[in-house]
């Protein structure tokens, strides 16, 4: 495979959000703000390049019948590492994002690519395959959080865009509002790409 | 039976690489970590007690305290607020919520009045038991009498987060009792 193609995989034919509907529970819960989508985002896609590149260098050594608690020793190893790190040099985020740290580990993304990836992939297809689904998770995160947060609060990344008087959509930001947003920018993700065949 | 006691050496020599590298890494941001909380700690001192010159931390307190006594009441930590003499006192307690450990800090003035508390630390739910660290909630604690026991009556708690809530009141009470018993004077 082409590794420009394995590049442009995750972002849209197989976006992990719009397309492969993996990891909802932090998509819905996190995604409050396009901030913590966004840094969500960013620590999942950590995790996910670690752990790609571990288990496709590690391949030939993990037996068959033992390979799934291998690769979750590997996925919570680096959850863990990214977990204190952020703790003591991001500690707003990690306020921010709290429990669903931890969570990552079972973000069925993270395993589904060391599966279905990782596991049969030279380092560098890993590699990139690691990348591009990372970002196109985290795009998703981004645009599901600036949504939410546009529409609950009036601004994105903290910065007011529909002015005072407009009035906030409190669901949005609230549970029900996750599913709403994600239903609605599925159906346009899909509407938009589905044309285009790539 | 040997292959599976070779899954299994090869699963525990897997973990045992897992386990020295999380080692190693949390060696390195444990004190990171500790220090920032520390100084999180330190400027909620400074807010309770403006004038606060120096802190001194459990051993350095001049007070008959053991380690097992401050274990036994759920107390992590004692802090005493100076300004040439002691100003006032803030206790580091916790009591189980329902995520886990709620830590709080409750400043108490050397007359016995709580000045306010400060959640450090929790694990409770998102938009509920989280509303404890809400200034609403905590402002009650206010001016509360700290020479005699809490009357839990005169808490609000918060619908929705009970438990979050009492675990507050647990660990002020806590506090308080502490107070009462060993730095009262």
């Amino acid at each position: 495979m082409k590794l420009s193609t394995i590049f442009k995989n995750g972002f849209v034919k197989e976006n992990p959000v719009f397309v492969q509907f993996l990891g909802m529970c932090p998509v819905l819960a996190v995604t409050t703000s396009a901030e913590n989508g966004l840094g969500m985002g960013l620590a999942s896609t950590a995790v996910l390049l670690g752990s790609n590149l571990v288990i496709s260098l590690i391949k030939s050594f993990i037996p068959n019948k033992i390979r799934i608690p291998c690769y979750i020793v590997v996925i919570a190893t680096f959850v863990t590492l990214v977990g204190m790190i952020m703790e003591a040099f991001l500690d707003g985020l990690h306020a921010e994002l709290g429990l669903f740290i931890p969570l990552i580990v079972v973000n069925c993304l993270i395993l589904g690519r060391a599966e279905s990836f990782a596991s049969k992939n030279s380092t560098l297809d890993s590699l990139v395959d690691g990348i591009s689904m990372g970002l196109g998770f985290t795009a998703a995160l981004v645009i599901l959080g600036m949504t939410r947060e546009l529409l609950g609060t009036g601004s994105v990344f903290g910065i007011n865009l529909l002015g005072e008087n407009y009035p906030h959509a409190g669901i949005m930001v609230a549970p029900p509002g996750a599913f709403l947003a994600l239903g609605v920018l599925t159906a346009a993700f899909n509407k938009i790409f589905k044309k285009n065949k790539i | 039976m040997k292959e599976t006691i070779k899954l299994g050496l090869i699963l525990c020599f897997i973990t045992l690489i897992a386990g020295l590298i999380l080692g190693f890494v949390n060696a390195m941001t444990e004190p990171i970590i500790q220090e920032r909380r520390l100084g999180e700690t330190y400027e909620v001192i400074e807010k309770f007690f403006p004038e606060t010159q120096d802190v001194l931390v459990n051993d350095d307190l001049d007070i008959d305290i053991n380690i097992s006594d401050l274990e036994e009441n759920n107390i992590i930590n004692i802090y005493a607020s100076l300004d040439g003499d002691i100003i006032g006192y803030l206790i580091h307690s916790s009591a189980s919520g329902y995520g886990g450990a709620v830590e709080v800090l409750t400043g108490i003035s050397l007359e016995g009045e709580v000045v306010g508390i400060d959640i450090l630390t929790h694990t409770e739910t998102s938009g509920l038991g989280d509303r404890i660290e809400e200034e609403s909630y905590k402002d009650q604690y206010k001016g509360i009498d700290a020479t005699n026991s809490l009357d839990k009556d005169q808490i609000d708690n918060i619908s929705g987060a009970t438990v979050s809530a009492r675990a507050v009141e647990q660990s002020v009470d806590r506090a308080i009792e502490f107070f009462i018993k060993h730095l009262k004077k």
